[in-house]
């Protein structure tokens, strides 16, 4: 990879030749960036004067408003919420379970895999707010369509993990149990489950607060919950209201995360290995100590009720629940057949505005991140004050969807792909930091000893100590980010901030189906391709 | 101890006729294999890396299915069931396995209790209420295994002998006609495979069954077998009882002979 020394005119070797490839690839990035920016009118003067609006929108937000009435709508949106997303991740994982079994090409057919494969590719191809369109399309606004939409997210992502599970644990108890004469679901049960329980449980905790975050997001379209109670909020300008509610969704989120580390280490650490009870008829195992028996029930009531308590209050207008695969049939024929000459008018600008969003988010948010990384990371950051405010930060940004924070920054920045960027920066720094903060943490510590033995100053131990340990999982940590941004850049049109989501707003508006459904196609494709892309360069490179 | 003659009948005996394995077409592992086993006690097949030792194993349980040929177990041929009539005919063949195959985040109870999972219906095996006749008996199983203090342990905190111990236990669990182990001491130390060797000959000697086992040891396979099959090439080249056993047929077993320097 090194060039020949030609620039000093010298013949001794260098230790240190410059390395031609990376400064290219260097300037091919500045040039890219500065390209990009042209392309989405991202100028200087622009955010300067939106960080003046900012100022002014933030002053508008301060104090929070904690009125008697505003509180009451605030609590009804919340629970809601919190009943959309007990009841989505009830449901989807529920589906999810069987849907993950049939995709694992260890235990099924391959023509059954094949086909369970395609339901949870489908799942996870269309981001959750252009499915709770969809479904406020066809069974009408509020609750029962943001159900719906996480229902389809869940099945998606935790399908998908089962599968990988399932086809990542070991076979050989499997043969065991097969040689004994066990059938499947015996198999299943005493050969597969306890393998990928422990993982399962991680998902399932992960997906509950997850929702949660999600129900927030629906009701941006319709799909009820306090996401309608913030629309709402920044419709009427209500700023100080709008805080309030974004504290309690962080708040919540917080929450929600507290208690899923709590029910991962109830039922995560050990598998129970029962007792031995003596009894007249001989030695009896049973799987659970009365202790443990009590937890279990105590859960699991705990969780019935739950779940019958957010069925019973949701509000569902059982005649639209009927309607409903007549009117999804009917969206779908009306979208046919598709006007492809929507393209060249709108949707293909809108397409590149989308990449180029995602991209340059993608480019801030790792700008962002890696302060933040570092002061979250313990080996780097000594100070625990320090390590609080960053993961404060991180849990914070990644709380608040992109689609909020889209609203929000179109506020500031007015509408168009700035506003865009910046949601996508923001919001992708919780999830970009976590990681980093993670590859930092993980790096080992003798180089780093010996570079700060020889008296290497702070920078240096970051860049010749650090930086070469944490570079693969940095640039897979940052593909992995590109992947996930395209998905949310191409719906921030739907609250103005650029791309695909706006041409999809639009033809909404005019209820030009034709159009929705090439918009759709458009979505679908990129997403595809995007994942194919992704898929193969972590393949080849890292 | 002596061969004791073939007196429970025909009905227990294992007959292979004419056993072909290809695993790719052409290739063939096992070629024209022929064997009747109805004595009880460890028969053990030698023969080197590779010859099909581990395949006929796996064919007579069919977790890998043969050409052709058949394997007749109490009147039954082995090579054409299917579906719930294998299922059933899986359940009277024990199998030990070269790397134990347990569950191990089940505990060693559970484990042992695994071998009757042909017989109990699903929702015994979800709840872990498997009829009280089982239990007792999974853990007088335990006691003659020598692992009675070990029945709410987790599988993956046992030593290799131990797990291998269970591993035997759950065949024994299964009720078995025949029980077949597959290479069962190769992952473990000399001390361990003379003890788990010890385990299996009882096992044959007490339950009055066939223990047919895989081995790379012929001292080991000397010491404990009643009968010895030697393997070479997918082909059966020596049948008969440990004492005939010479160098010459271990040099045409193995080749060569400067191994047995």
């Amino acid at each position: 990879m090194s060039a020949p020394p030609l620039a000093t005119g010298s013949l001794r070797a260098r230790a240190f030749p410059p390395n031609w490839p990376l400064r290219i690839g260097a300037a091919l990035f500045l040039i890219y960036v500065g390209y990009a920016a042209r392309i989405l009118d991202i100028r200087w003067e622009r955010f300067v004067q939106g960080l003046d609006n900012g100022a002014k929108f933030l002053g508008r937000m301060f104090p929070p408003n904690v009125a008697a009435d505003k509180m009451q709508l605030l609590l009804s949106g919340m629970l809601e919420s919190l009943q959309i997303a007990i009841i989505a991740t009830a449901a989807g994982v529920l589906l999810a379970l069987p849907l993950g079994l049939f995709a694992a090409r260890n235990l099924m057919p391959l023509p059954v895999t094949i086909a369970a494969r395609g339901v949870i590719a489908l799942c996870r191809t269309f981001h959750p707010v252009i499915v709770a369109i969809l479904f406020v399309k066809a069974v009408g606004f509020g609750a029962l369509a943001g159900v719906m939409a996480l229902v389809i997210a869940t099945l998606g992502f935790i399908a998908k993990l089962i599968a990988e599970a399932i086809e990542e644990m070991s076979m050989k108890p499997i043969e065991a149990l097969r040689a004994a004469g066990a059938p499947f679901l015996s198999v299943v049960t005493m050969g597969v489950v306890p393998q990928v329980l422990p993982r399962f449980i991680g998902f399932a905790a992960y997906q509950l607060d997850s929702n949660l975050r999600n129900s927030a997001l629906v009701g941006l379209v319709g799909g009820g919950g306090i996401g309608a109670t913030l629309f709402t909020a920044f419709q009427r300008f209500d700023y100080d209201f709008v805080l309030t509610i974004i504290i309690a969704i962080i708040v919540t989120v917080m929450a929600g995360e507290v208690l899923s580390a709590f029910m991962r280490r109830i039922y995560q650490d050990e598998a129970p290995s029962g007792i031995v009870v003596e009894s007249p008829a001989g030695r009896l195992w049973r799987r659970f100590t009365p202790l443990e028996r009590g937890l279990r029930l105590a859960f699991w009531s705990l969780a019935a009720l739950a779940l019958g308590w957010s069925l019973q209050t949701i509000e569902v207008i059982p005649e639209f629940l009927y309607d409903a695969p007549e009117q999804t049939a009917d969206l779908f024929a009306r979208m046919w057949p598709i006007d492809w000459s929507y393209f060249g008018k709108t949707v293909g600008e809108a397409l590149v505005e989308t990449l180029h969003t995602a991209t340059l988010g993608t480019i801030l948010a790792i700008l962002l991140a890696t302060p933040v990384a570092l002061m979250c990371a313990r080996n780097v950051s000594p100070s625990p004050w320090v390590n609080a405010i960053g993961r404060f930060i991180l849990v914070a940004t990644r709380s608040i969807h992109t689609l909020v924070w889209a609203l929000l920054f179109v506020a500031v920045f007015g509408p168009g792909a700035l506003a865009g960027v910046m949601a996508v920066a923001v919001h992708s720094i919780g999830f970009t930091g976590k990681f980093l903060s993670e590859a930092i943490e993980e790096a080992k510590a003798g180089p780093i000893e010996a570079l700060r033995a020889a008296g290497a100053s702070r920078l240096s131990v970051l860049l010749k100590g650090f930086w070469p340990q944490v570079k693969p999982a940095f640039l897979a940590v940052s593909l992995f980010r590109w992947d996930i941004n395209v998905r949310e850049s191409a719906v921030l049109g739907l609250v103005g901030a650029g791309g695909l989501g706006v041409a999809l707003q639009a033809s909404m508006d005019n209820l030009y189906w034709d159009q929705v459904g090439l918009v759709l196609l458009v979505i679908f494709v990129v997403v595809v391709v995007t994942e194919i892309v992704t898929t193969t360069i972590r393949s080849r490179v890292i | 101890m002596s061969a004791l003659p073939v007196a429970s009948g025909h009905s227990r005996a294992l007959v292979i006729r004419n056993l072909v394995k290809e695993y790719r077409p052409g290739q063939p592992v096992l070629r024209d294999i022929s064997l009747t086993v109805s004595e009880p006690g460890i028969v053990a097949i030698i023969g080197p890396s590779g010859t099909g030792k581990s395949t006929l194993i796996r064919c007579i349980n069919r977790l890998v299915d043969p050409t052709s040929g058949s394997i007749v177990l109490g009147g039954t041929d082995l090579a054409k069931l299917q579906g719930e009539a294998l299922r059933q005919a899986r359940r009277r063949l024990g199998m030990v396995f070269q790397e134990y195959n347990l569950v191990e985040r089940l505990t060693v109870i559970e484990n042992v209790l695994c071998g009757r999972l042909g017989y109990v219906p699903v929702w015994r095996a979800w709840t872990r209420r498997f009829p009280e006749a089982d239990i007792a008996r999974a853990f007088s199983l335990l006691d003659s295994v020598g692992l009675t203090e070990f029945a709410t342990r987790r599988a993956d905190q046992l030593s290799g002998g131990q797990r291998q111990r269970v591993g035997i236990a759950r065949a024994v669990m299964q009720d078995p006609d025949l029980v077949l182990a597959d290479e069962p001491t190769s992952s473990l130390d000399p001390k361990t495979s003379v003890e788990i060797m010890e385990l299996l000959a009882k096992v044959g000697r007490e339950r009055d069954i066939p223990v047919l086992v895989n081995i790379h040891n012929v001292a080991l396979a000397k010491r404990y077998a009643l009968r010895i099959i030697g393997m070479s090439k997918g082909l059966v080249v020596y049948d008969g009882p440990p004492g005939g056993l010479q160098d010459t047929h271990l040099a045409e077993i193995y080749g060569g002979e400067g191994w047995m320097e």
